[in-house]
């Protein structure tokens, strides 16, 4: 059948670009391999001028698959599934982008881009060890590239093709139309909780913080493979310096996202997500300090070769737990199930085992000092600080895997046997990750502290007095911010209270010490200063979590005197939801709150809460305007956005929580009649009103009221039995012997008032109390202080990276140029 | 014994007694049963919502307390206690389970993580309402 109005041209183009880039990697990877066998001959040559054919080549066709994806999805052709899934009309331009990597396609192909780019650079900077990076690279790229091949061999799937047409994917008898095209106006749109400028900007950082260790490896890799087993760590070092600062980067932004839109109630939650981001860059950052070591001291090479390949394993872990389905039970924002389990675990362990394999095979051969390192020299202490962060790092893996292990259990113990019940986490998660790793902070706080003071191969005493007024100082300012900023976390016991305490001793340390040495050490010489500033940072970063942390503060403790009975046999834990009536001032923390008004989107069921906070000592005043998605796309139910407010020392952070049922709130309740006159009480169930006033106008002219039409406004006083007093004017128009009826609410009361009768003095007035009137939010509410110590430490550690990868590539170029 | 041999020795100690902290913490999955049998701990159960029975969230009165029912994997039906707002789209999700204690007569729960449709076939079947003409089956190839 031909189908009307289909655009199949970009689809066949794109299903073509796959193809190529599968062939020209797997055609790169072969030639890199013959070119690094057979390399400082003629031979290798030769293959390696092939090679750059094939890999430009798949480079072009990445850029192309993603050109064409990013034309579908702009120029709505919802004839193809992924434009028809994950965008729509309406969207703005600039979440075109966010709708292509929201899928799990698109996320692959910009790790995918990635790779090219930094190819592209290895392939022009690099020289003798182009051919064996760019073998291990181009391997990952035809990985990569069957993740979106979307072949089917019987009942295997083999990747997922974003080009699929929707036709093809869906059952449903409008496809049998040749017209059905004309039939679907708009698509699924992108999950509106992705529609954020975080989503822009933070999944391209990450990703090129993930892609980008695979330099560092595939050096590693090339080392051990041509048993050229130290020549690569200088030219690797700037390389990992770069993935160490854009991987922090954007698991930073994704923390700044978390905190800024999502409603997870903060920064950071353990979430395997998170973890699967965090874990290869503790493993990469203590690559980068035993490589240091290395380069100066000719120690710790045999770990640096671990640290290096381990690093991108994980990245590829993290990629198996997080698309792989099996983390559904524990993460809230793992990617659903495309049924590719089995081909993400072989793209695993066609890496990890050659790898490890390799690895031991030279672990003899790779070069050691057998002489121990002086317990006063830089290099001691680098090296234990590097053995913490990779305990830190398998405490959070293994944690983070429990899912993976129930798995194994029950594959290898069968299901529903007595021998196993599966594992869950205990009742507070993050407790159970901070506990370890409080003591990870104090050690490495300390440690950027004071290692930075010592020399390589031994420190002598004079060295080591620099670190006296550091360290005063430090103690000083530590002890003051304990006394002052009043750090009393008391909900896990005294003794992780101590630890607190240590942490922040040890981070202020941190801070000051390395801020010092950038003067003491450096002589204030920015250039090379940059592992001071990246420490620094990391000190900053230290002391910002831990104290937003330990102060973290819920406002919206139930006070509304709504509510009081913590009833059904609770925990007394107070509620931290608190429901909001319009119009009504509450009091939360240290402020009256108010839901004023609320707004929509013009376009989209997105509606804006107007909440203003009055501090309850006068000096402050201001608007949040949480919002939420009610009902989108079928998705029923509520997406809330949160808002804050920023001040330099905390932040005001709330979100809604829930809003009224409409199927609960029908109006069920009826109007019921009462005559009075003029000075005359009405009593209602939560208080009485006083008719004040009746006056009668008749005709008007100018309004549209003709001699015989009138109208009759009602003064009422409203006596709640709160103690509060409103006024309502209820409204008749006569016009023309049609009577129309204005109430008047009090919202505050579910109070309607209606004129429904005016006989001379006397009126007939009804009353109805209604839960519909009444408008209600139920929102959370934090304070988050310090916050900004944690963005700022982030900013100077990324800038340190970079400066240091500054400094290491220029020293490359020099020494390149004595040769 | 070199001294940095004897580090690591310090920090694999550490990083054992830190873990076995850890295995400790950890709990198992349940059934309404045998929670009965552990009462006062804390637990996980793997529970789909009682569709038959109302959900009791009524923010005015207490925006911190949700009532609704579940049943296990064996089938035996409780009533569950949760200590905050109503999580949103409870109505619509597959599973969930629920982190907490079994208590007399009910189950109080004090996190809960919902399993739900996921959002491919969400969006098909969204879209499904959309589009017109459409039967009511629809079958995912």
């Amino acid at each position: 059948m031909d189908f009307i109005g289909e655009n199949l041209l970009p689809g066949r183009l794109g299903h073509f670009f796959i193809i190529l880039s599968l062939v020209s990697s797997i055609a790169a990877s072969f030639t890199y391999f013959k070119s690094t066998q057979k390399r400082l001959t003629d031979d290798g040559r030769q293959w390696k001028r092939l090679a750059r054919i094939f890999f430009i080549t798949e480079a072009v066709s990445v850029f192309a698959i993603f050109g064409i994806i990013y034309y579908i999805v702009s120029s709505h052709l919802f004839e193809y599934k992924y434009a028809w899934q994950h965008s729509s009309i309406t969207l703005e331009p600039k979440y075109l982008l966010s709708a292509i990597w929201e899928g799990q396609e698109g996320s692959f192909l910009l790790w995918s881009i990635w790779h090219c780019v930094l190819g592209l650079i290895v392939i022009r900077k690099e020289k003798e060890w182009e051919a064996p990076v760019m073998a291990v690279l181009s391997f990952v790229q035809f990985c990569l590239a069957t993740m979106i091949l979307g072949l089917k061999l019987g009942s295997l799937k083999i990747g997922s093709n974003p080009f699929v047409l929707l036709r093809n994917e869906m059952d449903a008898p409008i496809f049998s139309r040749p017209d059905y095209l004309s039939l679907i106006k708009d698509g699924n749109d992108l999950n509106p909780l992705l529609q954020n400028y975080w989503m822009v900007i933070h999944p391209p950082v990450l990703f090129l913080g993930f892609a980008s260790t695979v330099i560092p490896f595939a050096f590693a890799i090339g080392g051990l493979w041509t048993k050229d087993l130290k020549g690569w760590t200088k030219r690797a070092l700037p390389w990992s310096l770069f993935s160490a600062g854009v991987l922090s980067l954007g698991i930073m932004m994704g923390a700044a996202w978390a905190y800024e839109s999502l409603t997870f109630g903060g920064y950071w939650a353990w979430d395997p997500v998170e973890n699967a981001s965090l874990v290869p860059w503790l493993v990469l950052v203590a690559g980068i300090h035993t490589l240091l070591i290395y380069n100066h001291t000719g120690h710790s090479l045999r770990p640096t070769y671990l640290f290096f390949i381990l690093s991108f394993l994980l990245v590829l872990y993290s990629t198996y737990l997080t698309r792989s389905g099996d983390l559904q039970d524990t993460s809230v924002h793992a990617f659903t199930d495309l049924g590719m389990n089995w081909q993400l675990r072989t793209f695993l362990f066609l890496l990890v085992i050659p790898s490890f394999i390799l690895f031991f095979k030279r672990y003899k051969h790779i070069p050691y000092i057998a002489k121990e390192e002086e317990t006063s020299s830089r290099e001691f202490w680098m090296f234990v600080g590097a053995l913490v962060l990779l305990l830190s790092a398998a405490s959070i893996i293994l944690m983070t895997s429990v899912p993976v292990f129930n798995k194994l259990v029950s594959f290898f113990a069968g299901k529903d046997t007595e021998v196993f019940t599966p594992l869950a986490f205990g009742e507070d998660t993050e407790f159970t990750y901070n506990r370890i790793q409080i003591f990870v902070a104090i050690i490495v706080g300390l440690l950027t502290g004071f290692g930075m003071y010592l020399r390589y191969k031994s420190t002598g005493k004079s060295n080591l007095k620099r670190l006296l007024w550091p360290s005063v100082v430090a103690l000083v300012v530590a002890s003051l911010i304990l006394v002052f900023g009043d750090v009393n976390y008391r909900e896990h016991g005294i003794g992780y209270l101590g630890a607190i305490f240590l942490a922040i001793v040890a981070s202020v340390f941190g801070v000051i010490a390395n801020a010092s040495y950038i003067w003491i050490g450096m002589k204030g010489s920015m250039k090379r200063s940059g592992g001071a500033l990246a420490h620094l940072g990391f000190g900053f970063m230290l002391v910002g979590i831990l104290i937003s942390s330990s102060k973290k503060e819920v406002i919206s403790h139930n006070t509304s005197g709504v509510f009081i009975n913590f009833g059904e046999g609770a925990k007394e834990k107070p509620g931290e939801n608190l429901t909001l009536i319009k119009g009504i001032r509450n009091d939360m923390g240290n402020y009256w709150v108010t839901y004023e008004r609320d707004s929509a989107h013009p376009e989209k069921p997105l509606w804006f809460y107007h909440v203003r906070f009055e501090s309850k000592n006068g000096k402050d005043n201001f608007v949040l305007t949480p919002n939420a998605f009610v009902n989108y796309k079928g998705n029923e139910g509520l997406m809330a956005n949160p808002d804050a407010r920023h001040y330099w020392d905390h932040d005001i952070f709330t979100y809604i929580t829930s809003l009224p049922d409409p199927e609960k709130n029908k109006d069920t309740a009826s109007f019921v009649a009462r005559t009075a006159s003029i000075g005359d009480t009405i009593f209602y169930s939560n208080g009485f009103a006083v008719l004040a006033d009746l006056a009668n106008h008749k005709n008007i002219p100018g309004v549209g009221l003709g001699s015989q039409d009138s109208v009759t406004v009602a003064s009422l006083k409203v006596y709640a039995k709160t103690g509060s007093t409103y006024d309502l004017e209820p409204v008749l128009i006569n016009k023309g012997g049609q009577l129309f009826a204005e109430p008047d609410t009090v919202n505050a009361e579910s109070l309607v008032v209606r004129i429904q009768k005016v006989s001379g003095k006397k009126v007939e007035l009804g009353l109805k109390e209604s839960n519909s009137v009444m408008q209600y939010i139920t929102l959370k509410a934090y304070k988050f202080p310090f916050i900004n110590i944690l963005w700022i430490g982030t900013i100077l550690m990324v800038l340190g990276f970079i400066i240091s990868m500054m400094r290491r590539i220029e020293t490359n170029r020099l020494s390149l140029k004595k040769i | 014994m070199k001294k940095i041999h004897i580090v690591i020795l310090i920090l694999i100690i550490a990083g054992i007694s830190g873990m076995s902290f850890f295995v400790r913490d950890l709990t198992t999955y349940e059934t309404f049963a045998s929670a009965m049998e552990r009462k006062e701990k804390f637990v996980v159960i793997k529970v789909k919502l009682d569709k038959t029975s109302p959900i009791e969230y009524d923010q005015l009165k207490n925006p911190n307390l949700t009532v609704f029912y579940a049943i296990d994997q064996d089938g035996q039906k409780s009533k569950i206690v949760y200590n905050n707002a109503k999580p949103t789209d409870i109505e619509k999700s597959e599973g969930i389970d629920l982190n907490g204690y079994m208590r007399e007569g009910h189950f109080e729960c004090t996190k809960l993580q919902m399993k739900c449709p996921s959002k491919y076939k969400d969006d098909m079947q969204a879209a499904q309402k959309n589009l017109p003409g459409a039967s009511t089956n629809i079958e995912y190839k």
